[in-house]
């Protein structure tokens, strides 16, 4: 998996690109950990390119969202192929995420209120 | 092309990087559904990694067996491994109900084979675990 980043206001995007697997949601896992670590508690990540998550990434995000609700920040989700939201769908992860069709869309929201 | 398709692996994670071509190859040679792939991709991907990770209380290693084959209907999937004895069938399903903070963050793994397969079968023979698993072609 390629992970890059960019910043747009106060919001860091993460963008994805290939599987979320027991390998790469590690990778994941570190990006995640490092935008918290510099006190950025704004984050959105990108699905667009994201053609399969297994239970390994799933665990990563509800970790992640678990302490940025804890510091009062904002994790949202946008962009994800039909059979990925299929799997956020089973394991009820959809009414977890703040989850958006379009990136746009997805920042419009985040910054709201800030 | 072959209808089938057998895998020895070690208990090693890396494994599952080395079955994802020949993996892949199988899969197009026999132009199976972008779905029952990933289904297939997502099933064998959490069954071994909780056969490696947690099948073993010591790091001497050990053979898991793994079958694909398919029919007109179905694609037929068995893993076989002298693991600590788990039926996933039995294993308690998360609660998709709950809050982020009730949810725990294990139990999706399993819960995710169950959910993408169309027939799940466990059965303990020796000091084997046997999981035959059918997704429907159809």
């Amino acid at each position: 998996m390629q992970i890059t980043q960019q910043a747009t206001g106060s919001t860091i995007i993460l963008n994805l690109k290939g599987r979320v697997d027991t390998f790469s949601s590690k990778e994941l896992d570190r990006a995640i950990s490092k935008i918290l670590k510099n006190e950025n508690h704004q984050i959105l990540i990108d699905f667009s390119e994201v053609d399969f998550i297994a239970s390994s990434g799933l665990r990563v995000l509800l970790t992640a969202v678990k302490y940025i609700n804890q510091v009062k920040g904002k994790l949202a989700l946008c962009t994800l192929k039909p059979k990925v939201r299929e799997i956020f769908d089973l394991v009820g992860f959809s009414n977890l995420f703040p989850i958006f069709s379009n990136r746009e869309e997805a920042l419009k929201e985040l910054s709201s209120g800030n | 092309m072959s209808k089938k398709i057998n895998f020895t692996l070690e208990n090693d994670l890396l494994e599952l990087k080395r079955i994802q071509s020949p993996l892949n190859i199988f899969f197009r040679s026999n132009h199976l559904s972008k779905d029952v792939i990933f289904s297939i991709e997502l099933i064998l991907e959490e069954s071994l990694k909780n056969i490696i990770s947690y099948g073993y209380p010591s790091k001497e290693k050990h053979e898991i067996l793994v079958s694909l084959e398919i029919t007109n209907k179905e694609l037929l999937l068995i893993i076989k491994d002298d693991g600590k004895a788990f039926n996933p069938i039995n294993h308690k399903d998360p609660d998709p109900t709950k809050t982020i903070e009730e949810r725990s963050v294990g139990g999706l793994g399993v819960f995710l084979i169950k959910k993408m397969a169309d027939n799940l079968n466990y059965f303990r023979k020796g000091n084997f675990n046997h999981l035959i698993i059918k997704k429907n072609l159809t």
